[in-house]
């Protein structure tokens, strides 16, 4: 019953959101409001009709619908009910649906909440959502469908799957499929995998409204401000959802993939932080278009590479183009989600090409000097886009490339990315750093000056200290001081503003601090964001560059040394959870200078022959205790363990939090909040580029 | 006490590799601790499950891989030739960066091709956009005091945001 | 589309650069996904292929037209090919005679597993080490174990991937020869 609910229901959305993309298209053509609306009530009807097929999907899995072989595929009779709701994303059927759903539910506000306020732009708006959004039903129906059953043919005993009832055959017994039902695998058994996918798939779809609004943009020649201004919301909620998605990905990596790191540089990793660095990129650069009518061009590329890139990376986790422990299994849909992928990112080249050979993308204004906020902003586009390539190039461009002209499979590792990336995070930190300090148009140096002292003088304190407590690593000081730079600048700035108000107008600083944030949430919120980051940053280079690690196999009551803490290895535990996992738990008290801390119980869990090693960690801000345990010998009672101290690891997590208060100030809408404003027009005040010229 | 296989796998494997490392050939008397293991094989990446790093990794392939690089260092085989023994035999799938020197220069050559090409553009950008004579900074009406001249130029900011 | 107006300059090279450096990037990452899904050769003629043997001396395959000739490729480390090796060395006693060959490719083996699996499973016919991943690249194999039987003439004539049935080799092989022979 729930099949044919939730199948039906697809086919509908299917339809329904090709008939959006016809009406939308023909509405466009004739200048038809009666035709549009038809295109906006398909539109807006895909995203309840998926709602349904993804609940049906649901509550399958839930009740334990056997026959279908989804539901077979991802669970099993021991399945703990909370893992039953994760499968609905635990595979590729269920996960591109749940993806397809998430994305019409985004096209769904968005067409809804700017619906008669953009009346230019809703054609091409939803034609574009509603035409991905079909490709994607698409490939659910006729390629990787959920709703596919067992069927057993009486004549010849065989179980085939299937979406429609092949002739002659009946339902399997219910007791033989549940039996045989395979169960999630082990690694998605996990809190994080509940969340982790969700957010970078809610961060990869919510990108479509962006995208498809600068589409629409171009389509209409309607090419002012006006998609920007709609969708500046969205593409915060996207980039939140994106970054929270990243970080949750660390989280789980560092908890359950036993690799005692967050970031493997994996690159099914990187395919996702590549939309998150162009994306990143365009948050920043869309200002210099709202404000002062620049780089249209350039934003243009941006959001339409930032969709690309979401594609690019849906299809090369999805279509085994390549291989990896985060990547599905290979499946039929690797071709029609390369095409679409290549004609969506074809077609908007050459729209961007197009319109600027029409004139329609001349900048308002030229730049007035290398020293303006401007110039910033496209450095700090600069290293972005290089970060992208560079990271692009080592996940796929070499490795393919080199696949593809020699025939050589090659493996581009951490090694290529620990020495490509860290120069350019660094002119990243360091332009995050200068860029809130210029201003608009131009910048005098003075300005600059006076604006950095205090910073740096904060930083050199810093500096100072670390170095004289022991951090002697000269990369790892230069990192620390350009990461610092960044932070102090933003909270010197906030500072300096609130301090500067409240002598000004005998208010407290509390107050003017409150005063200036609800004045410009976007600016100070920013600022905020960019602490966050700040914290990663430090966290970052603290665990990298400090982390320290040893193996070795000890007896019961012998302790491992590491830098100036003590393991000992005191026992061990066996034990079978209830989802059947065998568990070897090792008991470890954990000693610093001889003072016992605290106690660990790292373990090994084995699932049916695929085993998986759970950390042990005790956190603190200064560093992580992280203890795996590799092996068991029975015969000897003894522990093979690996620890590690990552230091400053938390920081990570903790400025997480603080980049998403931030990211939430800054899209805060509501009582003194930004006002909706008319598209940026030509501020006489400003020389502009004709005004120069002349 | 009824055990899974790969758990008895390595747990052979690790008494191999105990009995090679601990020195039961007279000859060969050094003996190679894990972390020496793991400072080669942290270079190399397991064969079949790509882009796991071989230390990280606990295969049966792994574990005979790692029992290699155990014996060959107990063998007083430096770790570059160990490395390159395995790319010979594996091919370059099995190190972080190509051995190969072209498909090596390739692969780290283009980064800062990128980065000096994206500077470039960028540049380009800017400069062929700037006016041939710097234009006069807009001059707002210059109060004394340093907090208001900050507050005035605040203000004027977020004017324009 | 009429609309459009008649192009006011020449694409400028920039343009054009990046418009071929984007089909360049289509066309690479196309091939790589044609290529990926390029299944092994199991019909028509077995790639070629030299071996260094593990008992000195070399085997290239395209020596031994006239025989039939069983390649498998396996691992020390994979459990399937442990329990095939007894039928591969069962084959390579009974057909030896009426012009069979079997070589061994090992796959992703350090040396001293290898030969310790070979002794173990009491293997004589021809194994050696598939340095460089080159011949299990061109007969795309995806995993061990994987087993080609080849005619007389070179061509590919029955493929198993994965671990083959109990007896199913022997079996594929009376039918094979068998064949051969009523055609004489």
């Amino acid at each position: 019953m729930l099949a044919e609910i939730g199948l039906s229901s697809l086919l509908l959305a299917l339809a329904a959101s090709v008939l959006a993309v016809g009406a939308a298209v023909y509405a466009a053509r004739g200048q038809s409001v009666a035709w549009l609306t038809t295109a906006r009530n398909a539109a807006l009807a895909s995203f309840p009709l998926l709602t349904i097929s993804t609940f049906a999907l649901l509550a399958a899995l839930m009740t334990q619908q056997y026959h279908l072989s989804y539901v077979w595929s991802v669970t099993d009779l021991d399945t703990p009910d909370f893992y039953r709701f994760t499968a609905l994303w635990g595979s590729q059927a269920g996960s591109l649906l749940f993806w397809t759903w998430l994305m019409s539910g985004f096209a769904f506000g968005a067409i809804l909440l700017n619906w008669g306020r953009y009346p230019r732009l809703m054609p091409g708006v939803i034609a574009y959502t509603m035409a991905t959004v079909a490709f994607f039903i698409g490939l659910s129906v006729f390629l990787e469908n959920p709703f596919e059953r067992w069927w057993l043919d009486p004549v010849t005993g065989q179980i085939t799957a299937s979406a429609l009832i092949p002739l002659g055959a009946v339902i399997p017994p219910a007791s033989v499929m549940a039996e045989q039902s395979q169960g999630l695998n082990p690694l998605l058994r996990h809190f994080g995998m509940i969340i982790h996918p969700p957010m970078l798939y809610l961060g990869f779809v919510g990108f479509v409204i962006p995208f498809a609004f600068a589409m629409a943009a171009m389509t209409s020649r309607d090419l002012s401000t006006g998609w920007i201004v709609a969708t500046r919301r969205w593409s915060l909620l996207a980039w939140l959802f994106l970054t929270l998605g990243l970080i949750l990905g660390g989280r789980w990596a560092y908890d359950v993939l036993g690799w005692g790191g967050y970031w493997g540089w994996d690159p099914v990793e990187n395919a996702a932080f590549l939309p998150w660095l162009t994306g990143t990129a365009f948050i920043h650069s869309v200002m210099i278009q709202e404000k002062r009518g620049m780089l249209k061009v350039w934003n243009l590329v941006l959001i339409i590479s930032t969709f690309s890139l979401v594609l690019f990376a849906t299809f090369a986790t999805r279509s085994g183009l390549i291989d990896s422990v985060h990547s599905f299994a290979r499946s039929d849909i690797g071709l029609p989600m390369f095409l679409f992928w290549a004609v969506i990112t074809g077609v908007s080249a050459f729209l961007i090409a197009a319109r600027r050979r029409e004139g329609l993308l001349r900048d308002d204004h030229g730049f007035t000097s290398i020293l303006s906020r401007e110039t910033m902003f496209v450095l700090n586009n600069v290293v972005f886009v290089a970060l992208t390539l560079a990271i692009f190039w080592g996940s796929f461009g070499a490795p393919i490339l080199s696949e593809t002209t020699t025939g050589t499979e090659v493996t581009i590792g951490i090694e290529y990315y620990h020495l490509v990336t860290p120069p350019l995070f660094l002119l990243m930190y360091l332009l995050m750093g200068i860029a809130p300090l210029s201003a608009y148009g131009v910048t005098s140096v003075r300005r600059l000056g006076r604006g950095i002292v205090y910073p740096l003088v904060f930083t050199a304190f810093v500096l100072l200290l670390l170095y004289v407590t022991g951090t002697q690593h000269g990369g790892a000081l230069l990192g620390y001081g350009v990461v610092f730079l960044a932070g102090f600048v933003a909270l010197w700035e906030i500072w300096r503003a609130a301090e500067a108000r409240s002598r000004a107008r005998k208010e407290p600083v509390l107050a003017a601090m409150w005063a200036l944030f609800s004045r410009n949430r976007r600016r100070y919120g920013g600022y905020i964001v960019h602490v966050g980051v700040t914290v990663i940053g430090i966290g970052v280079i603290g665990s990298t560059v400090f982390q320290a690690q040893t193996e070795r196999l000890i007896r019961q009551g012998e302790t491992l040394d590491l830098q100036d803490y003590q393991l000992r290895y005191d026992g061990i535990t066996l034990g079978t959870a209830d989802d059947n996992r065998e568990m070897v738990i090792a008991d470890v008290t954990v000693l610093r200078d001889g003072q016992e801390i605290t106690r660990l119980r790292p373990r090994l869990d084995d699932f049916d022959g695929m085993t998986m090693s759970i950390a042990g960690t005790h956190s603190t801000l200064e560093n992580d205790v992280y203890v795996l345990l590799n092996d068991y010998r029975e015969d000897i009672n003894a522990v093979r363990l690996w620890f590690y101290i990552n230091p400053l690891v938390n920081l990570i997590w903790w400025g997480g939090l603080i980049l998403i208060a931030g990211t939430l100030l800054t899209s805060w809408t509501g009582e003194g909040g930004e006002k909706r404003r008319e598209p940026a027009k030509a501020d006489p005040s400003l020389p502009t580029r004709e005004g120069v010229m002349a | 006490m009824t055990r899974r296989l790969p758990l008895w796998v390595l747990a052979c494997a690790a008494v191999v590799m105990l009995a090679g490392v601990a020195g039961a050939q007279p000859d060969a008397p050094r003996v190679v601790t894990f972390d020496e293991v793991n400072a080669v094989a942290q270079r190399m990446y397991c064969p079949e499950c790509e882009n796991i790093p071989l230390h990280k990794c606990f295969t049966v392939v792994c574990i005979q891989w790692k029992q290699e690089i155990a014996d060959r260092l107990a063998a007083g085989v430096d770790q570059q030739t160990i490395i390159d023994d395995f790319v010979a035999r594996f091919g370059d799938q099995v190190v972080g960066v190509p051995q190969d020197p072209f498909l090596r220069t390739m692969a780290l050559v283009a980064p800062p091709l990128l980065l000096g090409l994206s500077v470039a553009v960028g540049l380009w950008a800017v400069l062929s956009r700037l006016p041939r004579r710097a234009a006069p900074a807009p001059a707002p009406a210059a109060p004394t005091d340093r907090d208001s001249r900050y507050l005035a130029r605040l203000e004027e900011d977020l004017k324009q945001e | 589309m009429t609309e459009t107006p008649p192009p006011r300059r020449r694409m400028s090279p920039g343009t054009l650069f990046l418009g071929v450096a984007l089909f360049a990037v289509f066309a690479v990452i196309g091939l790589q996904l044609l290529r990926n899904n390029s299944t092994a050769p199991t019909s028509g003629p077995a790639p070629d292929f030299t071996m260094a043997l593990y008992d000195g001396g070399t085997f290239r395959l395209s020596e031994q037209r006239g025989k039939w000739v069983v390649v498998n490729f396996w691992g020390s480390w994979c459990g399937p090919c442990r329990d095939e090796a007894p039928e591969l060395q069962a084959a390579w006693e009974a057909y030896r005679e009426r012009g069979l060959v079997v070589v061994g490719v090992g796959f992703r083996d350090v040396e001293s597993a290898a030969r310790q699996f070979i002794s173990e499973n009491g293997l004589t016919y021809p194994n050696g080490n598939d340095d460089g991943l080159r011949i299990t690249a061109r007969y795309a194999v995806t995993g061990a174990p994987e087993t080609y039987i080849v005619d007389p003439e070179g061509n590919v004539r029955a493929f198993f991937i994965g671990q083959f049935a109990n007896g199913a080799l022997l079996q594929t092989l009376d039918g094979l020869l068998a064949g051969q022979e009523d055609g004489l």
